[in-house]
């Protein structure tokens, strides 16, 4: 609504606006603030419009411009040169039917590839750090003292202190070193049933 | 060569520009060197040092950003906002500098000699211009002495063109208040 209130302030006095303008005017401001906002639109552009920049100014932005494009080197003038996408696509398509070319006038060379394997193998070691030594100790028995009553008989047969004379004399069966098998009445004793577990 | 980019679209100059063509670079300045300039001398209270300084900072940045510009956006816009935000930038600087409000001239409205013509009405409304807020001057300068459009100033501050319309309603409201104020001290 404003904005063409302000084309309407530029364009002409509140006196020449037709009716339905001055209405249109009117809903918002005065005839009187009408004039003034004529006067300040049609003022206010020409305030310091004859206002000009030195030269200096000018020629100093330029050498700027021209320094700064000398610095600028040929890589990256390169790189901000924007090619056309079907140029691009084209050198690009060259480029691999070349390689292509090249390669198929190059004869295939079989190489022979010597394949050497390293095995590096494992060997276990068992290292014995310590062991028993079962020694067997061998004792001779001695024969059991048996209470010997000589009898007149057996005087006759009175040992003579050798080991055989003592086996004779005495019952070896029932000495240490006998087997349990041959003693019914010793395997019965050991075999029964033990009195408590019944 | 500069004649062939004297008719062409700032559009085309920038993509010269962006190749390093010298020739289109100084059609563009001659385009828009004195406009921004004048846009710099109207927002620092027409600081002849300043506005040139701004102004070459302006360019080089063109110079060096070229390539970064968004074609989405017009040129003149590109340039504007770029003005804007150097202008934001400087102003909060003078702020926390806290000589902010020191550069701003008095108005002195009542200071004002009897005779009235116009070099003394435009240095009246010159004074209300400068006296307006750093937000709703720069709406003002753009739309008023610049002859942008809402939808332009919008994309330039980068705010809704209700606001900017707002800002604009406010800022004519104030300097034609003042103005009215100067006459009726004339009238009396």
């Amino acid at each position: 609504m404003i904005e063409e209130i302000e084309i309407l302030a530029r364009q002409k006095p509140f006196s020449q606006l037709t009716d339905a303008e001055q209405a249109l005017v009117l809903d918002i401001m005065s005839g009187e603030s009408y004039q003034q906002l004529r006067r300040l639109l049609l003022l206010v552009p020409t305030l310091d419009a004859q206002v000009q920049p030195s030269a200096q100014l000018r020629a100093s932005l330029l050498q700027q411009f021209d320094r700064q494009m000398r610095r600028r080197s040929w890589l990256e003038r390169s790189v901000q040169a924007r090619l056309p996408v079907w140029q691009a696509a084209a050198a690009l398509l060259l480029a691999v039917g070349l390689v292509g070319f090249w390669n198929k006038k190059a004869p295939v060379q079989p190489q022979i590839i010597t394949q050497t394997t390293v095995r590096i193998d494992t060997f276990i070691q068992d290292r014995v750090l310590w062991k028993d030594r079962v020694v067997w100790r061998y004792r001779p028995v001695p024969p059991p003292v048996v209470a010997l009553v000589p009898t007149i008989e057996s005087e006759a047969h009175a040992p003579t202190g050798h080991f055989n004379d003592w086996a004779a004399y005495t019952d070896l069966d029932t000495i240490a070193g006998s087997s349990l098998a041959q003693q019914p009445e010793l395997l019965q004793f050991f075999t029964q049933p033990n009195k408590s577990d019944q | 060569m500069r004649k062939k980019y004297q008719i062409e679209t700032d559009e085309v100059l920038l993509a010269a520009i962006c190749r390093r063509e010298a020739d289109a670079f100084a059609v563009l300045y001659d385009r828009y060197g004195p406009r921004m300039y004048r846009y710099f001398y109207r927002m620092f209270w027409r600081d002849s040092a300043k506005a040139e300084d701004f102004t070459q900072d302006l360019f080089l940045k063109i110079i060096e950003k070229a390539t970064l510009f968004n074609p989405a956006y017009s040129v003149k816009t590109w340039l504007y906002t770029i003005a804007a935000n150097m202008c934001k930038g400087e102003f909060r600087r003078m702020q926390h500098a806290g000589n902010y409000v020191e550069n701003i001239p008095d108005t002195a409205f009542y200071l004002l000699p009897e005779t009235i013509d116009n070099q003394l009405f435009e240095t009246c409304l010159r004074a209300s211009i400068d006296d307006l807020e750093e937000h709703h001057k720069q709406c003002f300068i753009l739309r008023y002495q610049e002859a942008l459009s809402v939808r332009e100033i919008s994309n330039i501050v980068g705010c809704p063109e209700g606001t900017v319309k707002s800002r604009l309603h406010h800022a004519v409201r104030k300097v034609a208040g003042q103005m009215e104020a100067w006459r009726e001290i004339k009238g009396a």
